[in-house]
C-alpha cells in the first residue's frame, strides 16, 4: 500500500507538472501601461545586456504622460542574432504576439492591419499626438507614406520615423586605401604614390595623392575596382597574407535588395522599375546575366572570397568580420565604425597604419553588351525621408494607447528626438543620476553640446567611436524625429567624403519597401511574397553555382536552364501585380 | 428474480477476472500512473493533429483554422511541381537508405566486439565511453563536424596527404559526400547508444550453448555466426522495422545545423524544407509547409506499417 501511494503521488506530480504547462502564455504584465515591444535586434552587449537597461529609454521612463501624467514601462524583445526572421515568423504564426512591432521587416501596415496583426490608431494619434500630426502634415512625402487614406478620410496604421534631412547610410563598400596608395602607382605616370597619417591617433587625419584609371581621386568603374585588386594582390603577397582575398560577397552571390546588382544595366534580380516605370523582373535579363560574368571572372582570378558561399550566417554588411578585423581583406562591405583608421589596433599586424575609403558603387565598363555598360546604379540604399516605424497589435487593445502614443508623441517634438537621434544632455543625464553610464564612457555632460553654429555637436568620444557607443546611447528604437539637419556629427572631412560616396547615385528603381508596395493590398501582398520566395530560394542556391563556375555562365544551355527554372514560378504574374501600384504610387 | 451473486462468487468468476474492472481494481496504480502519458499523448499528439487540416486550406493566422479558405489539394500540387521538394524528396530517400543499410549495422558488429571482451573492466570503461555521444547535443556535434571538416580543420588536412582536395568539405555539394559525413556523423554519436539492446540481447543468450560449440571445435567467428545472430536476431530485425519506420523522419536538426544553401541540393531533406518553408525570412508558407509534412507522415507510417508486416511473414517477429 506505501508503494502504492508513493506511485500515486508521483502520478499525480507529473500530470501537475505536464498540465502547468499548458494554456497561459506566460500570463499578462498586469498594468495597462506597461508594453510589450519587439525589436528587430537587441542591445549591444558590450555597453548592456537588456536594452531596458539604455539610458535614454530609461530617462524617459522617469516622466509621466498623457492627460493623468501616468508612466510607462516596456519590456523589450529581441531576437537572438541572426535569428530576427525566424524570431519574427514564430511570433506571427504563434499568435504570441507583443504590444508593439518594430516594423524593420514586418508586412506593409494597411496589410498588418487587414490581417489583423496591427490595430488602426487613428483615434489615439488624432487625440494625443499632436507633435506627430503636425509634423506629418509639414511635408507632402511625409503625409504620403504616413497615412493611408480609407474613402478619402486619413488613418494611422502605424507611426513611423521621419527624418528631417537623408540620412548618410550606415553601410557600404569600403577599401583599403592604404594599400593603394603604398603598393600602387599613378596609372598616367607611373610614379608611386604618397600619403599617410597628418596627426596621430586621429583616425580620419589623411591624405594622399592616389588617382584612378578613370583619373580621379575616387574609383568609378568596375575598371577602377579591378585595378585595385591588382594592387591588393600585390599588397597581400608582401604581407605574406595568404589565406585572404580581395573582396568578400554576400553569401548567395548577390543582394537583391540592390546595390552591386543594379551596376550592370537594369536593375536587380527581383523587380524593379525601368526608366519608363515599367515593372520588369531582373532574374532572367542580360543584366543579372552580365552580374554574374563578372563575379565569375573575380572569383576565377582569386579576387574573391573562395569560401563565400559558405558564410551563411553572415550579415551582407558583416562578411567574414575576423578576416576584415585582422585587415587582411581589401575590400568588403562594412558599417561607418570601420572608416578611416578606427580598426587599426597598433599591435604590428596588418591593420597597423590602415586607412579604410569608401567606394561608391561601380559602373560597368567591361562585362556584358553595350545595354549593360556605363550605367549609373539605380537600386541603392538611402536617401529615405520616412524610414520604418512601429506597430501597435491588438494584444494591446485593453491597454492604455492614450498614455502610450501621449509618451511616444515627445519623440517627434526636438526635446525627444534629441533624445532618440543622440541620446541625453548634460542636464538629463544629471538628472538620472542613478545610471552611471555615461561617466562609466567618459561622457558626464551627455552625448551632445550645442556648438557654436547652433547645431547640435556630437562629443568628440562619440565621434571617434568605432564600438556602436552612439547607438548605445540613444533611443534609436523608438520611433520619432530623426535629426539630421541639425545635427553636426563632429565628422572630419575625410570621414564625410567616404559617407558621400555610399549615397552618391540615387535609388530610382527599387521600389519594394517603399510606399509602392506599403500600399498593396494583403492578397497582393501573399501572392507576390510567395513567388518571390520560391523565385529567390531558386537563385539563392543556384546562382553560387555560375560564380564557382560549376555552371558556365557562358553557355546559352545553362543559362536557359536558369531561365526556364524562374520561368515556372509565375514571376510575370508579380510583375503585373506590381505594375499598377507603381503606376498609383511612386516611390521617388 | 435475478439471484443474487454473493462477492465471493463474483470475485471467483473467470468472467470477471478477465474483465476491465477487475484489472483495474488490481492495478489502480498503474493506471493512476497511465493517467499523465495518456494525457500527454492526447494533448500533445493527438489534438495537434487537427493542424493537418492547414494543407487544404490557404491558412492565416488570423483567420485561423475555420476561417481560412479551403483550397483542396493545391498545395500537393505546388508542393510536387517544384524543384526543391522533389530534391529534398530524393535526399531523404537516399539518406533513408544508406542509413537503414551502412548505418544499421555498426551498432550491431560493436555489440559483438564488446562480448567478446574478455576483461570486464575494460569492456565496462569501452560501453560507457561509447555512450558518451549520445549525449552531446546536435548543435555541438555539429559544430565539431564543421571544424573538423573545414577547410583547414584537422580531417581535412589529413585527408589530404592521401591526395584529397584541400577543401571544406561540408560545403561539397557532389553526390554523396554530405551522405557520407552524415551518416559518418551519426555512427559516431549513436553506435555505442544503439548497442545498447544488442549487448542486453547478447548477454541473454545462454553460456552453455557457446560451451558446447567451443567443445565441438567451434571457434569464436563460428559461435558468433551460428550461436549468437541467430539468438538475437529477432531484436535485429525489430530494431530495422523501427529504422525502416523511423527512416523517413532523418535527421532534422543535425541537417539544419551542417547544410547551406549551397549544399541544399544534396543535404535539404522533406524536414528541412517544410521547416524552411514554415519559419524562413520571407517564405512564410504554413500551408505548404503543412503538406510537406503530411506527406512525410503519411509515407513514414505507411513504411513502418510494410515494414512491421515484412518482418511478421519473414521472421515470425513485429512490433505490433
Amino acid at each position: 500500500m506505501k508503494k502504492q501511494l508513493i506511485a500515486l503521488t508521483l502520478a499525480c506530480l507529473m500530470l501537475v507538472g505536464l498540465l502547468t504547462g499548458c494554456g497561459g502564455g506566460g500570463g499578462s504584465a498586469g498594468d495597462d501601461t506597461t508594453f510589450s515591444w519587439w525589436i528587430y535586434s537587441g542591445a549591444n552587449s558590450s555597453f548592456y545586456t537588456e536594452y531596458q537597461e539604455n539610458p535614454a529609454v530609461q530617462y524617459t521612463l522617469t516622466k509621466g504622460y498623457g492627460s493623468e501624467d501616468k508612466k510607462v514601462a516596456f519590456e523589450f524583445w529581441a531576437a537572438a542574432p541572426g535569428k530576427e526572421a525566424d524570431n519574427y515568423s514564430t511570433m506571427l504564426v504563434s499568435g504570441d504576439l507583443p504590444d508593439i512591432i518594430d516594423e524593420v521587416i514586418s508586412d506593409p501596415p494597411p496589410v498588418m492591419v487587414e490581417k489583423g496583426y496591427a490595430l488602426d490608431i487613428t483615434e489615439y494619434v488624432e487625440r494625443n499626438m499632436p507633435n506627430y500630426v503636425a509634423l506629418v502634415h509639414s511635408n507632402e512625402t511625409y503625409l504620403r507614406n504616413a497615412v493611408v487614406m480609407v474613402d478619402g478620410e486619413e488613418h494611422y496604421y502605424d507611426l513611423k520615423t521621419i527624418l528631417d534631412a537623408p540620412e548618410d547610410v550606415f553601410q557600404g563598400f569600403q577599401y583599403r586605401r592604404d594599400w593603394i596608395v603604398k603598393y600602387g602607382t599613378n596609372p598616367q605616370t607611373g610614379a608611386p604614390f604618397t600619403g599617410g597619417y597628418t596627426a596621430e591617433n586621429d583616425p580620419d587625419a589623411w591624405t594622399d595623392d592616389v588617382v584612378f584609371p578613370s583619373g580621379g581621386p575616387d574609383p568609378i568603374y568596375i575598371s577602377d575596382w579591378e585595378w585595385m585588386f591588382e594592387i591588393f594582390e600585390k599588397a597581400m603577397a608582401d604581407l605574406g597574407i595568404d589565406d585572404s582575398y580581395c573582396m568578400s560577397i554576400y553569401y548567395p552571390g548577390f543582394t537583391w535588395s540592390g546595390g552591386l546588382l543594379s551596376c550592370f544595366g537594369g536593375g536587380v534580380n527581383l523587380w524593379y522599375q525601368d526608366e519608363n516605370g515599367k515593372v520588369q523582373f531582373g532574374g532572367d535579363q542580360k543584366y543579372f546575366r552580365a552580374y554574374l560574368e563578372c563575379m565569375h571572372a573575380w572569383y576565377e582570378k582569386g579576387w574573391l572570397d573562395q569560401d563565400f558561399y559558405q558564410r551563411t550566417s553572415d550579415a551582407f554588411y558583416q562578411i567574414d568580420e575576423t578576416a576584415v578585423r585582422q585587415g587582411k581583406v581589401g575590400m568588403f562591405n562594412g558599417e561607418q565604425s570601420k572608416l578611416g583608421g578606427r580598426m587599426d589596433m597598433n599591435d604590428g599586424g596588418f591593420t597597423e597604419g590602415i586607412f579604410v575609403a569608401a567606394a561608391p558603387y561601380p559602373i560597368n565598363d567591361i562585362y556584358g553588351d553595350a545595354d549593360c555598360q556605363g550605367k549609373a546604379p539605380n537600386c541603392v540604399m538611402g536617401g529615405d525621408l520616412v524610414s520604418g516605424g512601429v506597430l501597435i497589435t491588438p494584444k494591446a487593445a485593453e491597454k492604455d494607447l492614450d498614455t502610450l502614443c501621449a509618451y511616444l508623441d515627445q519623440f517627434y517634438a526636438e526635446e525627444g528626438a534629441l533624445i532618440k537621434t543622440l541620446g541625453l544632455n548634460a542636464d538629463q543625464v544629471a538628472e538620472l543620476s542613478d545610471n552611471t553610464f555615461y561617466s562609466d564612457y567618459g561622457m558626464p555632460n551627455g552625448c551632445y553640446f550645442v556648438n557654436d553654429e547652433g547645431k547640435y555637436e556630437k562629443d568628440p568620444i562619440l565621434a571617434q567611436d568605432s564600438g556602436g557607443l552612439g547607438t548605445a546611447c540613444g533611443f534609436n528604437k523608438a520611433p520619432g524625429l530623426q535629426l539630421v539637419a541639425n545635427v553636426d556629427l563632429g565628422l572630419a572631412d575625410t570621414y564625410q567624403a567616404s559617407l558621400d560616396q555610399w549615397v552618391k547615385y540615387p535609388n530610382t528603381a527599387f521600389f519594394q519597401g517603399s510606399i509602392t508596395t506599403n500600399m498593396m493590398t494583403a492578397e497582393d501582398t501573399q501572392t507576390v511574397t510567395e513567388i518571390q520566395s520560391h523565385a529567390l530560394e531558386y537563385m539563392t542556391n543556384n546562382a553560387v553555382n555560375f560564380i564557382t563556375g560549376a555552371k558556365d555562365i557562358t553557355s546559352d544551355d545553362d543559362w536557359g536552364v536558369w531561365c526556364k527554372a524562374l520561368a515556372k514560378y509565375n514571376y510575370q504574374k508579380a510583375s503585373d501585380i506590381f505594375q499598377p501600384y507603381v503606376d498609383q504610387y511612386p516611390f521617388a | 428474480m435475478a439471484k443474487a451473486i454473493s462477492q465471493a462468487e463474483r470475485l471467483n468468476d473467470p468472467k470477471y477476472k478477465k474483465s476491465w474492472a477487475f484489472d483495474f481494481k488490481k492495478n489502480w496504480a498503474l493506471y493512476i500512473m497511465f493517467v499523465p502519458i495518456l494525457v500527454y499523448e492526447v494533448v500533445l499528439h493527438y489534438i495537434p493533429m487537427f493542424g493537418i487540416i492547414m494543407a487544404f486550406e490557404d491558412y492565416n493566422v488570423i483567420d485561423g483554422f475555420f476561417g481560412s479558405p479551403f483550397v483542396g489539394l493545391k498545395h500537393f500540387i505546388e508542393l510536387f511541381s517544384g524543384e526543391e521538394f522533389l530534391t529534398a524528396l530524393r535526399n531523404t530517400v537516399c539518406i533513408a537508405l544508406i542509413k537503414c543499410t551502412l548505418g544499421f549495422f555498426p551498432p550491431i558488429i560493436f555489440a559483438f566486439l564488446l562480448s567478446m571482451l574478455r576483461h570486464k573492466g575494460f569492456k565496462r570503461i569501452v560501453q560507457t565511453f561509447s555512450y558518451l555521444p549520445n549525449f552531446v547535443a546536435a548543435v555541438v556535434v555539429a559544430s565539431l563536424v564543421t571544424q573538423f571538416l573545414a577547410k583547414d580543420g584537422p580531417l581535412t588536412l589529413f585527408f589530404t596527404l592521401f591526395g584529397a582536395e584541400n577543401q571544406n568539405w561540408l560545403a561539397n555539394n557532389n553526390i554523396p559526400v554530405f551522405w557520407i559525413i552524415y551518416l559518418m556523423m551519426g555512427i559516431w554519436q549513436s553506435v555505442g547508444w544503439g548497442s545498447i539492446m544488442y549487448v542486453a540481447a547478447i548477454s541473454q543468450v545462454s553460456g552453455d550453448l557457446h560451451e558446447a560449440a567451443a567443445i565441438d571445435g567451434a571457434n569464436r567467428l563460428q559461435r558468433l555466426l551460428k550461436i549468437t545472430l541467430p539468438n538475437i536476431m529477432p531484436m535485429v530485425i525489430m530494431m530495422l522495422v523501427l529504422n525502416v519506420g523511423l527512416s523517413f523522419s532523418t535527421g532534422f536538426d543535425s541537417i539544419l545545423l551542417l547544410y547551406m544553401p549551397s549544399t541544399y541540393n544534396v543535404a535539404d531533406t522533406v524536414y528541412t524544407y517544410t521547416y524552411r518553408m514554415a519559419f524562413s525570412a520571407g517564405a512564410t508558407n504554413y500551408s505548404l509547409s503543412a503538406a510537406s509534412g503530411l506527406f512525410q507522415s503519411v509515407v513514414g507510417t505507411a513504411l513502418l506499417i510494410i515494414s512491421n508486416s515484412l518482418s511478421r511473414k519473414l521472421s515470425d517477429t513485429s512490433l505490433f
